[in-house]
């Protein structure tokens, strides 16, 4: 039995993804019918990939198990008594810590007035890395998507932004070709879509941050202060970012 | 430390840091919610805490797995909520099997169908604990090739890419190499049930 899996893995495998022609398929399923070992093998072989990912699942279920400590260890479950003295060592290792703050951005202001950094710099430094989307087996319908993405890894920017151009409109398509128009420099296009990703979008978010920093670079520094601090008092990812880009800007 | 700032993002940031493939903040939603949970739980079901607990592990989890695949539902209420009902069910799946191991000391009396799905259930957790085992035999590589193709469903262009390897036929047979390691392992743990 184990020489029937092995033997057939790869083949096991693109039966259950989708990757086989018709025809294909249909002379798997005949021979699921016929061949007792090969249908016994196939079997196993779905079996042992829930069993791949029951493993995976129990690798993230460590993590649940840290917090677990965390919540059910002795501090938090402390007596009153304890939990008090608890209370005074954590407001004095607080204040330390504030005051050590103080004294570091106190330093840090001094000598940040001798080495000014531009707001064009500022705006490379910040700007946050898009990776792309991951491809997602079963999903033919996101083929051109797929292909898209395999591009903007590669880097091959035009090609993507082509590829991304026969794909009807999306706020995902449309934040892409943003993120590749700032990649090929043309900051004004850039700017153009990234502010038509809609409110709705969960790249919205992002895409105005993004807006901001495409800002600097082309010197609109006069309308960027308003957008960088709505996004700063906002509670979004980039809230924090936002919030140090004014600081660095002295906005 | 796990990173602590996901709490103070709305429901639909939080979802959106998951469908990017962020696990943090699915580790946040179980600090914030575990505790409510487990009480809801205990007084609603009647499960015990260990049961809470790891019915709703298992529900951030599926959750987690649905929204990266692109799957993201949509909430008629708050996430909490819809958190909830899921580690509902799980916590009630978890309730009932345990209950039915109980009836170890009545086997021999439980007929019919009910008894060899107790029989299949028990036969497909030990493979899964020998499958553990040889997994934790293998290379680093291999088990990152089988995370990528197996659990996290990438295609092999996207494991060729993330592993540095040639190209998808590369990926492929390296797929395929892990997983002949994987059933020799199994054998040599003679796993008779899956090799």
């Amino acid at each position: 039995m184990t020489d029937a899996h092995t033997e057939h893995i790869n083949l096991f495998d693109d039966y259950l993804t989708g990757m086989l022609s018709e025809s294909e398929t249909r002379g798997f399923d005949a021979r699921l019918g016929y061949d007792a070992e090969f249908a016994e093998a196939f079997e196993k072989h779905k079996k042992l990939r829930l069993a791949i990912k029951d493993y995976y699942r129990d690798g993230l279920k460590s993590g649940f198990a840290e917090i677990d400590d965390e919540l059910d260890s002795p501090t938090l479950l402390a007596p009153k008594n304890n939990r008090r003295q608890l209370y005074w060592w954590s407001a004095a290792a607080v204040l330390a810590v504030l005051i050590g703050i103080t004294v570091f951005f106190t330093m840090q202001k001094s000598q940040g007035e001798s080495a000014t950094i531009s707001p064009q710099q500022i705006a490379v430094k910040h700007w946050p890395y898009e990776p792309g989307l991951p491809h997602l087996m079963g999903h033919e319908d996101d083929e051109l998507m797929r292909q898209a993405m395999t591009l903007y890894k590669g880097k091959n920017w035009e090609a993507a932004l082509d590829k991304l151009n026969e794909l009807p409109i999306s706020d995902t398509v449309v934040y892409f070709e943003a993120v590749i128009l700032y990649e090929l420099k043309d900051y004004q296009n850039s700017l153009a879509a990234f502010e038509q990703v809609p409110e709705s979008s969960t790249w919205h978010e992002e895409a105005r941050f993004r807006m901001a920093l495409i800002m600097l670079l082309s010197n609109k520094t006069k309308d960027v202060k308003s957008l960088l601090q709505n996004i700063a008092e906002g509670s979004s990812l980039f809230a924090n970012d936002a919030k140090k880009v004014l600081k660095e800007l002295d906005l | 430390m796990l990173p602590r700032f996901y709490a103070f993002l709305t429901d639909h940031e939080l979802i959106s840091a998951l469908a990017k493939g962020d696990v943090a903040p699915m580790y946040t939603l179980y600090r914030l919610y575990r505790q409510p949970f487990v009480q809801w739980a205990a007084f609603n079901l009647g499960v015990t805490d260990e049961q809470a607990k790891d019915a709703f592990q298992d529900a951030l989890i599926d959750f987690y797995e649905q929204v990266r695949a692109g799957n993201t539902p949509e909430l008629s209420a708050s996430l909490k909520t819809y958190l909830f009902q899921i580690g509902k069910h799980k916590a009630l799946n978890i309730h009932r099997k345990e209950r039915r191991m109980t009836y170890l000391q009545v086997l021999p009396e439980i007929k019919g169908n009910e008894h060899a799905n107790f029989m299949e259930q028990e036969d497909l957790d030990w493979k899964s604990e020998q499958v553990r085992a040889a997994m934790e035999q293998l290379p680093d590589d291999c088990r990152k090739v089988l995370e990528l193709y197996y659990y996290k469903e990438y295609d092999m262009e996207s494991v060729a890419r993330e592993m540095g390897y040639k190209n998808a036929d590369t990926a492929k047979s390296k797929k395929s190499l892990c997983m002949k390691k994987l059933l020799e392992e199994l054998k040599k743990l003679s796993l008779m049930l899956l090799v």
